[in-house]
């Protein structure tokens, strides 16, 4: 095991730090944690690099969480033929922090194209032991019946109404309290998100993880990485000293976005490498009933549909904060409170689509990043139909009105007739309000290396010693939720740069 | 912390906020309390230099639109009558081009941070507030 403290923070960064280690592993999101503790497992020496801080006590209130634990302050969007809002969290942990924690393996014909679209066959239950071991480690299960709340309840006997697959949903917690606050980090740490469990299981096992190391470059020298080089961050936000990591096989988790731009800043340009940046672009519907719903009460996302998957369409029921969700009601001030005043009447339930007609592109212009995603008129249609069968789940639990957000129709509607509405109303890409949380794609697994920046084994064509294990891997949707998908690729690749290091140790 | 707004984006703030959040609505909470500026201003201060100028540079956008769209071009909408304050938001509420709408849509969402992470709307509205646990 390497030498010098397991956890490096920025109060402890008053000088360069240069480290050496077996495997270097970038970012700290579900991908990375589990590949480090996969590699750790394995007797590996790893550093694992996080340009956020360890975040140990959190904000309440949804402004000042996004400004300070997210990549440009939570405002982050795309261009192109819409501006799509994107959130990717920076701190111990990535998104897994403050995200809903739902774990879902990638559906049958999710696999099935990208093993006939893209040469990547996972369709015979090769990473079955992967997820049987993430979701023991990271305690995957299906929320608790007494932690539900009415949202998700309700979610359930709609969808049951309407004869449709629904069940609820599982997730990596332990002692969920049902207090909908998972955007806001869990207080109680009932989420067993990576900064909780995998991160302190890997430096038990001997990882060193530094916080506050932003990486700028890799170290590249004929057609090998050797490393990583960036600058740290100390506790007043000073970047105020230099990092260099050196290694012997380096493993990019910066997520979809950063890990194309990391990889382009330092001179990998080749096709595949930043293209294809992929969102599910999500809708959400509100819906007012007559009784009390208190919508933030239960788990965050307890229940979601089944029913549609293989159409693209997945169904949810959220919780985030009022603040989120109030941009739905009507700009008029005095209609505006009235309906801020019946919040405990309301419920919010969520829908996404596999986005496969839309694509974009991660592009840096010196420092900063530039991301275009055209939202193609394939998913505009779906997207409308997943607002219309959202609003006939609200009418089939018995609401009274809902708000479509969408632009042409009137800010409420009477649930009655609000399916029929939405589905009649001829919309385009602008008028309908969307926004994404998960990314993928933008460094594809591929067994073209014309097309794909890596082989299935997460390898970067082109420069030995470097993989990536990023959501940014994803050729297409996977179908579901990206995280467990993203955990189970990082620990099957985790385990093959363990042997291939060893090996090479072994080599003469 | 780096300062979040100058004076005169916080004005405009305000102006905004009172128009969004009258203090005769249902909730009887006016945007215009200190406590919604001060949020902003906190909110700014924490967002990184780049997005805290984007936003700063919006807050003026709206200032400065105000005196064209009315037809005076040193008219500010912060010295600018209720009545014509909320014609020139409605405007960019209901704007034409998307991208104006989606600019005003920004704003009006850290607005409704503030206001909605506000103690005393989020009681009156019945939403637990965790600020205090
Ligand atoms: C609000 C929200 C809710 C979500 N809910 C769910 C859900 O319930 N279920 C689900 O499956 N998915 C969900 N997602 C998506 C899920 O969180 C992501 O797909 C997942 O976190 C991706 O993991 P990752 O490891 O690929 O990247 P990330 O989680 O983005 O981690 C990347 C890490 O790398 C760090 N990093 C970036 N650049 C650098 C650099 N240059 N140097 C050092 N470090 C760097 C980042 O700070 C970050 O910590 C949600 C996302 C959000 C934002
Ligand atoms: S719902 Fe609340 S208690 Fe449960 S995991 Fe999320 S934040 Fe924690």
């Amino acid at each position: 095991m390497g030498e010098g403290p397991r956890l490096r923070e920025p109060k402890d960064h008053v000088a360069d730090l240069r480290l050496h280690c077996d495997v270097v592993v970038v970012g700290s999101g579900p991908a990375g944690a589990i590949a480090a503790w996969r590699l750790a497992s394995a007797g590996v020496d790893v550093v694992l690099l996080e340009a956020g801080p360890w975040v140990r006590t959190f904000q309440p209130d949804v402004g000042r969480t996004l400004a300070s634990s997210f990549w440009d302050g939570g405002v982050r969007v795309t261009r192109g033929n819409v501006l799509l809002p994107t959130l990717q969290a920076r701190c111990l942990g990535g998104g897994s922090v403050y995200n809903s924690a739902i774990c879902m393996r990638p559906t049958t014909g999710a696999l099935a194209r990208w093993r006939d679209a893209h040469g990547i066959d996972f369709t015979s239950g090769e990473l079955d032991a992967d997820f049987d071991a993430v979701e023991r480690l990271m305690g995957v299960k299906p929320v608790a019946p007494d932690v539900m709340g009415r949202r998700n309840e309700l979610f359930l006997e709609a969808a049951k109404r309407l004869g449709w697959a629904a069940e609820v949903i599982q997730r990596n917690e332990e002692g969920c309290q049902g207090s909908a606050n998972c955007i806001l980090g869990c207080r109680v740490g009932a989420k067993l998100s990576m900064d909780r469990r995998s991160i302190p299981e890997a430096m038990a096992l001997g990882a060193r993880v530094v916080t506050g190391a932003v990486v700028d470059r890799l170290l590249l020298s004929r057609g090998r990485a050797r490393g990583v080089e960036g600058h740290l961050i100390n506790e007043a936000g000073e970047s105020a000293h230099a990092l260099r990591v050196t290694a012997k096989a380096t493993v990019l988790a910066a997520g979809t976005i950063a890990t194309p731009a990391l990889m382009r800043r330092s001179g990998l340009r080749k096709p595949g490498i930043g293209d294809n940046l992929r969102f599910h672009p999500s809708t959400y519907l509100l819906g007012r009933f007559d009784s009390e719903i208190l919508p933030w009460q239960g788990a965050t996302q307890g229940a979601h549909t089944t029913e549609f998957l293989d159409r693209g369409i997945k169904l949810e029921s959220l919780w985030a904060d009022p603040a989120v969700f109030s941009i739905r009601f009507p700009v008029e001030g005095l209609a505006f409170q009235e309906w801020m005043a019946r919040w405990p009447q309301i419920a919010v339930w969520d829908g996404w689509v596999s986005g496969d007609d839309s694509v974009g592109a991660v592009r840096e212009v010196g420092p900063r990043l530039d991301l275009t995603w055209n939202f193609g008129a394939r998913d505009v249609k779906l997207l409308q139909e997943t607002n219309a069968l959202l609003a006939e789940m609200f009418r089939a639990a018995g609401a009274r009105e809902v708000l479509p957000g969408m632009r042409g129709l009137p800010a409420v509607l009477s649930a009655d007739d609000a399916p029929e509405r939405i589905r009649a109303a001829r919309v385009t890409a602008t008028d309908l309000p969307t926004a994404s949380n998960h990314v993928f794609g933008a460094t594809p697994m591929g067994a073209d290396p014309a097309t794909a920046a890596t082989d299935k084994h997460g390898a970067v064509y082109g420069t030995e010693d470097l993989y990536v294990v990023d959501t940014g891997l994803f050729p297409e949707s996977p179908g579901v939720n990206p995280m467990l998908t993203a955990m189970a690729l990082a620990h099957a690749i985790g385990g093959t740069v363990a042997d291939r290091v060893a090996s090479a140790a072994r080599a003469p | 912390m780096p300062p979040g707004l100058g004076d005169t984006e916080r004005a405009v703030a305000s102006t905004i906020a009172t128009w969004l959040y009258p203090p005769a609505g249902a909730l009887g909470v006016s945007g215009a309390a200190d406590r919604v500026s001060v949020y902003v201003d906190d909110y700014a201060a924490r967002l990184p230099t780049a997005s805290r100028l984007q936003f700063r540079a919006l807050l003026h956008a709206m200032d400065r639109g105000f005196g064209p769209w009315a037809g005076r071009p040193t008219a500010r909408l912060t010295e600018a009558r209720p009545k014509d304050v909320a014609a020139y938001l409605t405007a960019w509420a209901k704007a034409p081009t998307y991208t104006q709408r989606m600019l005003f849509e920004g704003l009006r969402t850290v607005l409704m941070m503030a206001y909605a992470s506000d103690p005393e709307v989020r009681a009156r509205c019945g939403i637990p507030w965790l600020g205090d646990t």
